[in-house]
């Protein structure tokens, strides 16, 4: 479980980034922020791991607040995906994904059997294994990343708007996978694969949310909670006007999707 | 300080002398490095081959090039002109890849735009090209311009006159104030020198003063140091 | 025939010959540039790799470096020979001064030019800073790193010749005498010699350059290479 109390984020340059949020976040939930740029998504999705430090407020995982927690063992325990997959471009796939194991102290042969694993646990076809990020298409690099965030074993996996730079079908695809890893769960032990894990994702894309998610936070500038509630209560009950145009505009609106003529 | 007041007009003039002997090679060099820049970019898979080859010349010291040259082109070892064709090769070696560098980087979706106004290609490289990649041939021509007003004094040397002409008599006098005076004004006129290309780029190219940020600001910075590694 | 007589100095025994002679200058020659090369190595090599990580003090180095490159060398080395006095030290402490700034730009703009988020990825990973370093900035800044050492290693080498001015003992001599004396094949075969060595020196360290690029970023840099090509 993942708690923010009462926190607040304001950078050196004067912006307030987070204004007095908390937020709970149940194992096992998978959870997206959605909000366009600017709003404090992000910065909301790195308080966690301490990429970034509150001004004020507490941040806990499963009771003890992070703020006690050396910040490198932190972010070794949990696992993050970022947009591009945020590779080593002069290492392999497989020494790229085993890194994060041997990070946790895992020996070299043993952390590639595990990258091997998560190569096929993500879909990734193992003759890649010893290409370079930038022989990838930008889906295979970005599974790659996805994988290397899996051989971590606490169950929480941060997601930064991994798919938006990719074309739609991939990104479908690549959807498909989240929600499976979802079920399944992910990490190296067979402990942490039985139970669902603990999903934060942020995106800018309504689709997407409405896709993938248990539970939608959509927020507005200085991660104000718009409305905090299901898919379907965003959709049926949209809490205020804000909503209604967040999702109008992100939706296709059938007057667009008509023919050619009728746009014209 | 006597030497300094009974002296002055002398070293005045060797003062100018080294800011006319400086400013003839950065900008023959640049005009020259524009049409090589360009050929580099047309040469496809040789384009590295080619900027290595140009930049190679910078490698060459310049007291053994001053010597060198003058029985490879039939000067006379005293004239000026020598110290020129050099400091205009160093200009050359060190200008071209960064103009072709320019050129190449302009937003393509103004070359586009341009081309589909049915801009003719000369036209297209004045009006367009060129402009655009102001900004970084500037950075790289004030590299050039600071390199090049040091290495003038090296000419003397050999006797050709310059603020150098300081450092050769002043050591042979053991006078440290001659030569501190020669460092002092080299780095003045360098100064100068690195002024007026600003001022005349701030002329010819008014849309970057509108955007003196922080942003235009470092990306100099960053192509100096890229340059100062690669020179 | 200023050639022919160049050719026949160049190729007597008694211009290689003795303790005078190319063969023992071209070794001091040598030892001198290395000696200036390893001292400014060490201490701009490490200063800049910080500040590249860091981004510490980078303002003050970048005016730093750019001042520098109008400082005359000849003014420099006379007036440190004045007040230093005669031998190895003043050009040693002038060259060496004159070496640090393109070492230290290289470092530091070769750590900087790595991907912002790449670094962030790391950060991410949970790695440390020095692992971030060590695995990620150092080995990808090392094109640039190595060809900061490059340009210093030509400077100092182009520099050791003007050094012969003070007097100092090693190729530079040839040129500086021979000027004296108006011997020009000796002054020209003595440019012939150093430009090859320089040559040489540049194409060395040119093949060290492209030999640290990481294979993964080579095979990049290729396909970057053969878009560009087919965009134009």
């Amino acid at each position: 479980m993942i708690t923010f109390t009462h926190v607040s984020k304001r950078y050196a340059d004067g912006t307030v980034a987070i204004r007095d949020l908390s937020l709970t976040i149940p194992d096992g939930q998978l959870l997206v922020l959605l909000g366009s740029s600017g709003c404090g998504k992000t910065t909301l999705l790195r308080l966690i791991n301490r990429l970034v430090e509150p001004t004020s407020g507490h941040i806990s995982i499963d009771g003890t607040d992070t703020s006690t927690l050396n910040p490198v063992t932190l972010r070794r325990s949990i696992g993050y995906v970022l947009q591009g997959g945020g590779l080593l471009p002069h290492r392999t796939v497989l020494d790229n994904i085993a890194l994060q194991s041997q990070l946790a102290g895992v020996r070299k042969s043993q952390a590639r059997a595990i990258a091997r694993r998560m190569m096929r646990e993500v879909g990734l076809d193992p003759q890649l294994a010893h290409r370079y990020p930038s022989q990838l298409s930008g889906g295979q690099r970005q599974r790659v990343g996805v994988a290397r965030a899996l051989s971590v074993d606490s169950g929480i996996l941060l997601m930064d708007e991994p798919f938006s730079a990719l074309d739609p079908v991939i990104r479908h695809d690549l959807q498909d996978e989240v929600l499976r890893l979802h079920q399944n769960g992910t990490g190296v032990s067979a402990a942490a694969q039985d139970k669902p894990c603990t999903i934060v994702f942020v995106t800018h894309d309504i689709n997407e949310a409405l896709r993938l998610a248990d539970r939608i936070v959509l927020l507005s500038p200085g991660a104000v909670i718009e409305q905090d509630g299901t898919p379907d209560d965003l959709l049926e009950h949209p809490a205020n006007d804000f909503v209604r145009t967040f999702i109008e505009a992100g939706r296709p609106s059938p007057r667009l999707t008509g023919t050619k003529e009728h746009i014209s | 300080m006597s030497w300094l007041s009974s002296q002055w007009m002398w070293i005045a003039s060797l003062a100018v002398l080294h800011f006319r002997l400086s400013l003839i090679p950065v900008l023959v060099g640049f005009l020259l490095s524009l049409p090589l820049g360009w050929l580099a970019n047309r040469c496809g898979r040789g384009r590295s081959v080619f900027l290595a080859v140009v930049a190679a010349i910078y490698a060459i010291p310049s007291l053994s090039l001053l010597i060198a040259l003058p029985s490879a082109i039939g000067t006379r070892i005293l004239d000026p002109l020598n110290l020129e064709i050099i400091l205009t090769l160093y200009a050359l070696a060190l200008m071209t890849r960064t103009s072709a560098d320019a050129l190449r980087q302009v937003d393509r979706q103004a070359i586009d735009g341009a081309q589909s106004m049915g801009m003719s290609p000369v036209r297209l490289f004045f009006t367009v090209r060129l402009p655009l990649a102001g900004p970084v041939m500037l950075s790289g021509l004030r590299v050039v311009a600071a390199s090049t007003v040091s290495l003038v004094t090296v000419g003397s040397l050999i006797g050709i006159d310059s603020l150098g002409t300081l450092f050769t008599e002043g050591y042979q006098r053991s006078y440290i104030f001659e030569i501190m005076t020669g460092v002092v004004l080299t780095l003045l006129v360098a100064l100068v020198l690195d002024g007026l290309l600003v001022g005349i780029g701030k002329l010819l190219m008014p849309w970057t003063r509108l955007k003196t940020t922080h942003h235009t600001q470092s990306s100099h910075l960053d192509r100096t140091a890229e340059m100062e590694a690669m020179a | 025939m200023i050639y022919e007589r160049t050719w026949s100095w160049l190729t007597a025994a008694s211009t290689w010959q003795g303790p005078q002679g190319m063969g023992v200058r071209t070794g001091i020659y040598l030892w001198d540039c290395l000696l200036t090369l390893l001292l400014a190595l060490a201490i701009a090599l490490p200063l800049g790799l910080w500040i590249g990580h860091t981004g510490h003090l980078r303002q003050v180095v970048v005016a730093f470096t750019g001042g520098m490159r109008a400082l005359p060398t000849l003014g420099l080395l006379t007036a440190l020979s004045l007040w230093m006095g005669l031998g190895l030290g003043a050009p040693l402490l002038a060259l060496t001064v004159l070496a640090i700034p393109p070492i230290l730009a290289g470092a530091y703009s070769g750590v900087e030019s790595v991907d912002p988020r790449i670094v962030d990825a790391c950060h991410a990973m949970g790695m440390t800073g020095w692992q971030t370093f060590r695995m990620a900035e150092l080995p990808l800044a090392a094109p640039l790193i190595v060809s900061g050492l490059r340009s210093a290693a030509v400077q100092i080498v182009a520099t050791w010749t003007v050094a012969a001015y003070l007097p100092i003992e090693g190729l530079g001599r040839y040129l500086i005498d021979g000027l004296a004396v108006h011997n020009y094949p000796e002054m020209l075969g003595g440019s012939l010699v150093i430009i090859v060595i320089e040559l040489v020196v540049d194409g060395l360290f040119a093949l060290l350059e492209r030999a640290v690029v990481a294979r993964g970023v080579r095979l990049e840099r290729g396909m970057a290479g053969a878009t560009s090509s087919r965009a134009q």
